[in-house]
């Protein structure tokens, strides 16, 4: 067992704070404190080499998950044992084996290229000369950024980045790596260069825990699904399994040529029908094939357009709470 | 011996980093290590005007004050330039919600925020004071090599009370975030070590000398080079350690309170 | 007339602007009560300094120590009224591109500068200026009271102002330099310095208190202080005190005219440029 974490709780204190001037004063030497509970007792382990997605919305306590984990955060109780550190206590050391890259904040140096940035990884992790070489190499020929590693950061695009990123993230070699929305805002040819090479790094042994908002990271790389929500732990499972709890459900958006119907047909529903010709309605694939009713519709109503949605992640936490 | 050394390859890594950053902006560069050298050389041209005007600090001359404020800034550009800087990086990091990335980091916290923090410009600074300093030092009857040997013994504890301060300060920067105007307290605090301790009162002396060692930044220093022998200087040589260890002490409360509350 | 004016003035549009600001800078209030403690400290210093340099003289270039302690007194809090970022910020608009958002506004960026640092400083008097003012008079005993309450509120307006251009002229250099931090805090210290904010002009050698005579920078805050306590001299020139405050006034209008200009060439080579 690489990660095991138990009854894991996280309480914040806030405290009021009053607009007025008075209020401020006041506030100096009484202050109204309010308890907020992040965390309510989560448990989970995880193994060697697997990759786990975590999933949940906006101040579900994802992140604050993710700070414990990496020996950022105090906890207010519970247990937390990685590799066999204790990653708040034993801050330091644990921090050596481990990886991070999150998607909104740089390691990077703005105004020098990334290559120069990473020798102060080299020197933080004190990895020796060799070594460094040959991890740099494979890492750049593994992420194709060998001429963008010479470019300052500032030059370089966002999907060129990140690349970057993940190499001052992964330079000493680290056996587990969190990775927080680390596609956010790429087009799609950059993120699936980032899905690659982080489906390489797993095969080699490295475990990922993945936090995000784009279902489509999960569903690319990941076999196992944690989901939280208020502070609890709804979901932990396969993405198969995921899948089935939920039903097929698809939203499709059409517009045709012919004046569409509004009466009912089997596994569909409207959700908004914006005028005669264009409709948004959700499709429940286990009744009814995507396929068949493309087709369907075409021969009928004739297609001018057409989206295929899967359900926002919110709206799968919303079913399964 | 090996941290050491890993220490010494952390700062130089930091430095090489922070001379190339520098150079990204040539123009702007040069223009902040001249800026720096000037705001330097402020008060020192204060001290002159107004000894020009005739007026004098009673028994010290413009050298012996002069010597006192070159002094002062190159303990202050030489904090500037190797680890003062740790005060700003720890606040902006802070602020902007980075300083989680410096707890990923197998290493001591302070150490990597005062080896990221390099910049060049603040040599300005350095030199600015040096400048004065050998002014001045060529101007007072020469020193032994016992006064100088003091003398450098005390530079070092002068540095301690300014990265105290700087520990102060950035551990402030975890609960006020954001505020830019710490410096302005740091500057008005220290700027009592600009001067020479006897034009204070009596009660204030006693609170540069024993409590916030200010003293040390510059007049105890000067004072050792000049010959004197002045009261209370071993006393507030411990109270610059005490000061450290207080420093110590609250820059890893307030880290512990930061990590337990979440920034 | 009124066209023209209306150009350079829009009293709904200064309410308007200069609350809104007072309401975003309330959030700092804790920011800016730290000058009760940097500001009385500061004159605690300067309170020493002075005592042990008049030990041995009565007067100093014509002041006594009491006069030189309200000096440095009345220094500090004129600063409270005038003082602003007008300088950073709009250097930091032109950096970043958010600058572009003004031109496509109606009003002029410069007033509605000025109308964000009536809004500021109104905060600061009731923050900085009334506390500090309080514990200077009533701690320090310092005898703070104008020798003419017109004649000083009028040049202290007409400092505000000069201030605000002064800044405003300095933030234009952006739309020809990327990194301006160096140069700024260049003019800022030559500001300070020449304005008197650290020792009164009449310290400096005489042929340089005649050069200053001529700049800018004596008006934003020696011409204030000297108004304050009833008389003028620098360079050897006495004056009266309506007198200097007219010559204010034309400098005021000169620095605006000046600053007027660099708008200008700055918009055509931002424009030119293109966003």
């Amino acid at each position: 067992m690489l990660i095991e974490v138990a009854e894991l709780k996280k309480t914040y204190i806030h405290y009021e704070r009053g607009g007025s001037f008075l209020e401020a004063v006041k506030s100096i030497f009484h202050r109204k404190a309010i308890a907020v509970e992040a965390l309510k007792g989560i448990s989970f382990t995880i193994e060697p080499g697997e990759l786990v997605g975590f999933l949940g919305p906006n101040g579900a306590g994802k992140s604050t998950t993710i700070k414990i984990l990496t020996g950022v955060l105090y906890p207010s109780s519970g247990r937390v044992q990685i590799a066999g550190y204790v990653p708040w206590r034993d801050r330091m050391k644990y921090v050596a084996g481990i990886g991070a890259v999150f998607g909104q904040k740089s390691q990077l140096i703005w105004d020098i290229p990334p290559v120069d940035a990473f020798l102060m990884n080299k020197a933080i992790y004190r990895i020796p000369d060799k070594e460094y070489r040959a991890t740099l190499d494979m890492l750049v020929s593994l992420l194709e950024v060998e001429r963008h590693i010479k470019t300052p950061t500032r030059q370089l695009s966002l999907g060129e980045r990140m690349r970057c990123e993940f190499i001052m993230a992964m330079l000493h070699r680290p056996q587990i790596v969190f990775l927080d929305e680390p596609t956010i805002g790429l087009d799609v040819v950059a993120k699936e260069k980032i899905r690659n090479f982080i489906k390489k790094m797993n095969e080699q042994g490295v475990t990922f825990i993945l936090t995000t908002h784009d279902l489509d990271d999960v569903e690319r790389l990941a076999r196992r699904v944690i989901l939280i929500n208020r502070g609890e732990i709804v979901f932990d499972d396969t993405l198969e399994a995921l899948r089935g709890y939920l039903g097929k459900k698809k939203f499709v958006t059409v517009r045709t040529a012919k004046p569409l119907s509004t009466a009912a047909f089997p596994g569909m529903e409207i959700l908004n029908a914006f005028s005669e010709y264009q409709m948004e309605m959700e499709l429940d694939t286990e009744t009814v094939e995507l396929n068949a009713f493309i087709r369907y519709l075409d021969e009928k109503y004739e297609i001018k357009d057409l989206t295929v949605e899967e359900p926002p992640i919110e709206d799968i936490l919303k079913s399964l709470y | 011996m090996r941290r050491l050394l890993d220490l010494l390859r952390l700062y130089s890594t930091g430095m090489r980093i922070g001379l190339a950053e520098d150079l990204a902006y040539r123009g702007n560069f040069l223009i902040r290590f001249f800026v720096m050298f000037l705001s330097d050389l402020l008060f020192p041209l204060v001290t002159l005007l107004v000894y020009r005007s005739g007026a004098a600090f009673p028994g010290w001359s413009l050298e012996e004050v002069l010597l006192i404020q070159g002094i002062f800034m190159m303990a202050k550009g030489f904090a500037n330039l190797f680890f003062f800087g740790l005060v700003w990086n720890i606040g902006q990091m802070v602020r902007d919600g980075l300083f989680d990335l410096m707890l990923i980091k197998p290493c001591s916290v302070i150490h990597l925020a005062a080896a990221t923090s390099f910049s060049l410009d603040n040599s300005g600074s350095l030199l600015g004071g040096l400048g004065i300093f050998i002014y001045a030092v060529s101007r007072i009857p020469t020193p032994g090599p016992w006064e100088w040997a003091a003398f450098f013994l005390l530079f070092l504890l002068s540095l301690s009370v300014l990265f105290s301060f700087s520990l102060f300060m950035s551990g402030t920067l975890f609960k006020w975030v954001g505020n830019s105007r710490i410096y302005e307290i740091f500057n008005t605090i220290t700027q009592f070590g600009l001067f020479p301790k006897t034009i204070f009162s009596r009660a204030f002396q006693n609170l540069l000398t024993y409590f916030i060692p200010i003293a040390m930044l510059a007049f105890f220093p000067a004072a050792v080079l000049k010959g004197d022998k002045p009261e209370g200087l071993f006393l507030s040589g411990g109270i610059c350690l005490v000061f450290l260890f207080a420093a110590r002490l609250f820059w890893y409360a307030m880290l512990k309170s930061y990590s337990s509350a979440g920034g | 007339m009124g066209k023209l004016v209306s150009r350079f003035f829009n009293g709904r549009l200064l309410t308007a602007v200069a609350a809104a600001t007072y309401k975003e800078w309330a959030a700092y209030r804790s920011h800016i009560l730290v000058s009760l403690f940097v500001g009385p400290v500061y004159f605690l210093v300067q309170y020493f300094i002075w005592s042990a340099l008049f030990q041995n003289t009565t007067t100093l270039k014509g002041f006594t120590l009491d006069e030189m302690l309200v000096y440095y007194g009345v220094t500090t809090l004129i600063n409270y009224c005038i003082m602003d970022f007008a300088d950073w910020n709009l250097q930091m608009l032109i950096r970043t591109g958010r600058f572009v958002t003004f031109l496509l506004r109606p009003v002029s960026h410069r007033f509605f500068a000025l109308s964000q640092k009536v809004g500021h400083r109104l905060l600061g008097f009731w923050l900085e200026f009334v506390p500090v003012y309080l514990i200077f008079f009533f701690v320090f005993r310092l005898p703070l009271v104008p020798a003419n309450l017109f004649w000083s509120l009028l040049s202290l307006v007409l400092g505000f102002l000069m201030m605000f251009l002064v800044n405003y002229s300095i933030g234009i250099t952006g739309f020809w330099l990327v990194r301006t931090d160096g140069l700024r805090s260049f003019f800022l210290i030559f500001r300070d310095v020449f304005a008197g904010v650290f020792v009164p002009l009449v310290f400096f050698p005489g042929w340089l208190q005649k050069v200053l005579f001529f700049l800018p920078f004596q008006y934003i805050s020696y011409v204030p202080v000297r108004v304050f306590s009833g008389s003028y001299e620098l360079g050897g020139i006495t004056l009266a005190i309506p007198v200097i405050v007219a010559i204010q006034g034309v400098y005021v209008v000169l620095m605006g005219l000046v600053s007027e200009f660099l708008w200008r060439l700055g918009i055509k080579r931002f424009t030119g440029v293109g966003v």
